[in-house]
């Protein structure tokens, strides 16, 4: 469907693009984009779903879109908004189907000369103690109904208790890794049977566990008090709630979409459907959707652990004697109730950020101690065969984004197009000539998320740093990767 | 209005893969609304895996309603997903029964065997965006984006 964008779209400064308020939106929408990236930006419906998403009621500031935007169900992905508590709404299209899919970024006293010797080893390792793809669950780990409940009332610290992990890393994830308020009792039947056998599976798709080092330094005091050194192996698990969360969302939307009709709420697109944030509905969802975000932090914090002892296994030695730490863990598809700055007076919002990060500067209370004085560390993702970046939020994102920042590098083609792109190539061979080794269990995955079927990250990352709301701090590059 | 589909097993209509960017999306067109649900369920399954090294060695029965034609060919989609997570089973042959939005379906496959039957996407879910279900003159067609 190749419509024409007809939204209007003004360019404020070298970073950033107004679609100004008209129609039914309440306010106008804010792009952070470069003038070539808006080129291709223009090409599909992202602009007119940031265009949509200002049509909600109780819109506190701009229906927002990072860098890496692109259309996704509802709201685009990349998108950010913020609604007040008393008028506003929440939505679940805002979150997205994979609630808390996130990133964790862990260090390791290793330098890459250690390991590139071993990095098949360690490849093949980890693609037998995580399960990835389709149809994966563990055998191992058998929950009961009840126990599973606990998983989603307490998140990490469930893991932590059961002997995955130390308590110490509790520290270093958003929220300490359990959002309050989840309610298992909100979370159906079949969303729970989805996720008894799926705790502690990475998916497939664009989910990964990936070994990497740290190939350049952007910032030498932020990355000292992250625990960066130039050439330190590190590690990067991708994945969310699983099937889980999925079930969660597809249960809350059909709920929803009578709540909009109920409320009598006016919606260009219906996956736009939402409820007061303070209505029974409203409060439900994000019961739930706090459990399904407590899920996908108990599943990190689980593949984490596997990491570990993958590491333990290859060379002989304790976690500890690695130096295998983690530094941080993020969501990018949430929703939460934060407090922001709005002109100039504090106000509680709930803040929708899909294929978006938070990006807290350096002071603010909810960052660890450790990392107070140089900003919450943000991980951005790129393709597998380029780079990774770790970022600082800084400043900007709390005056201009709630906080936020992108999250990737978003996609450029579509999964067919990768396979048409990538056919006849030897794509594994391809980047084993790089020294990046591969390990995949779908047929056509490898295929579909190629180099270049993404964005490139780096320009993505620029735009945020430019723009004032995160700052570069290290760039990652990949070593061995594990794929659904 | 009673429609039953074509010959049992076999989906007689036709369906296409949409382009796009991070998602997979089917148009799919049959000579009755059964059928086309019929075919909506083998373009599914041939997101996932092989539809054609899909056995029909065991049974299931679906029986759902739904306020409209649209939201039901999203629950039948949907159920035949968590029955591949939950049971483990895919598949290939489907004999559906539609009676204004209530469906009643057999659908006939086998348990997901990854030496069996190639790993393809894993679908997260089935998506109300660009929803279309209706009449096309003498047929039927549909248009449903999963998200994978």
């Amino acid at each position: 469907m190749a419509e024409r964008q007809a939204v209007k779209i003004q360019k404020i400064d070298e970073w950033r693009w107004r679609i100004p308020r008209e129609g039914k939106m309440r306010t106008d929408g804010i792009v952070y984009a470069t003038s070539a990236m808006m080129d291709d930006i223009r090409k599909d419906e992202s602009l007119t779903q940031v265009a949509n998403v200002a049509w909600l009621p109780g819109i506190v500031g701009q229906s927002l879109a990072m860098p890496d935007i692109h259309w996704g169900y509802g709201f685009p992905i990349g998108g950010v908004a913020a609604f007040s508590l008393d008028g506003g709404v929440v939505s679940p299209g805002g979150v997205g189907y994979d609630i808390n899919c996130g990133v964790r970024l862990m260090r390791s006293g290793l330098e890459r000369r250690e390991v590139t010797p071993r990095v098949r080893e360690l490849v093949e390792t980890l693609f037998h103690n995580i399960p990835s793809g389709v149809g994966s669950r563990r055998k191992d780990l058998k929950l009961s109904r009840e126990e599973l409940q606990r998983v989603l009332v307490k998140g990490a610290a469930w893991a932590v208790k059961a002997g995955f992990g130390y308590h110490e890393d509790l520290e270093h994830i958003e929220e300490r890794g359990c959002i309050e308020g989840a309610n298992p009792d909100l979370v159906s039947d079949r969303a729970l049977e989805r996720g008894k056998g799926q705790l502690g599976t990475l998916g497939s798709g664009n989910h990964f566990v990936e070994i990497g080092y740290v190939d350049e330094i952007y910032d030498e005091a932020a990355a000292k008090a992250l625990g960066l050194f130039a050439d330190q192996v590190t590690i990067i698990v991708h994945t969310g709630s699983r099937g889980l969360g999925h079930q969660v969302c597809d249960d809350y939307i059909k709920i929803l979409l009578k709540s909009t009709e109920r409320h009598g709420i006016e919606l260009p697109d219906r996956q736009l459907c939402c409820a007061p944030v303070h209505s029974s509905e409203g409060r439900q969802y994000l019961a739930a959707m706090a459990g399904a975000a407590n899920y996908a932090f108990a599943n990190r914090q689980l593949i984490f652990h596997w990491v570990r002892e993958t590491f333990e296994e290859i060379f002989h030695t304790s976690a500890e004697r690695l130096g295998l730490k983690l530094i941080y863990d993020v969501c990018h598809n949430i929703a939460k109730v934060e407090t922001h700055l709005v002109h100039g007076e504090e106000m509680k919002v709930c803040v929708h950020r899909k294929g978006a990060t938070r990006a807290f500067p350096p002071g603010h209370p909810d960052i660890p101690a450790a990392y107070r004085e140089v900003g919450q560390p943000v991980l951005i993702p790129g393709d597998m065969g380029r780079y990774s970046y770790v970022l600082v939020g800084a400043e900007g994102a709390m005056a201009e984004t709630f906080g936020s920042t992108c999250h990737g590098a978003g996609r450029v083609l579509s999964r067919h197009q990768a396979i048409k792109v990538a056919r006849g190539r030897g794509i594994i061979r391809e980047l084993e000539n790089r020294g990046i080794t591969v390990r995949s269990a779908g047929k056509e995955t490898v295929q579909e998320e190629i180099p270049e079927a993404y964005k490139d990250v780096s320009r993505v990352v620029d735009v945020v740093h430019g723009a004032g709301i995160s700052k570069k701090v290290a760039r990652l590059r990949p070593m061995g990767v594990i794929k659904g | 209005m009673f429609e039953a589909g074509a010959v049992v097993g076999e989906a007689s209509g036709s369906y296409e893969f949409i382009d796009h960017t991070a998602d997979v999306g089917i148009r799919v067109e049959a000579p009755t609304a059964a059928a086309l649900f019929e075919t909506a369920a083998r373009a599914l399954t041939e997101i996932v895996t092989d539809a054609g090294a899909v056995m029909p060695r065991v049974k299931r029965t679906v029986e759902l309603e739904e306020e409209t034609l649209e939201v039901l060919l999203v629950s039948w989609l949907q159920e035949l997903l968590y029955l591949l997570e939950i049971e483990g089973l895919a598949f290939s042959r489907f004999g559906v029964k539609i009676d204004g939005t209530r469906l009643h379906a057999a659908v006939w496959g086998e348990p997901f065997d990854p030496e069996l039957h190639p790993r393809k996407s894993d679908i997260k879910a089935v998506t109300y965006h660009q929803l279309e279900v209706g009449r096309k003159g003498d047929s039927w067609e549909a248009r449903v984006i999963f998200d994978v």
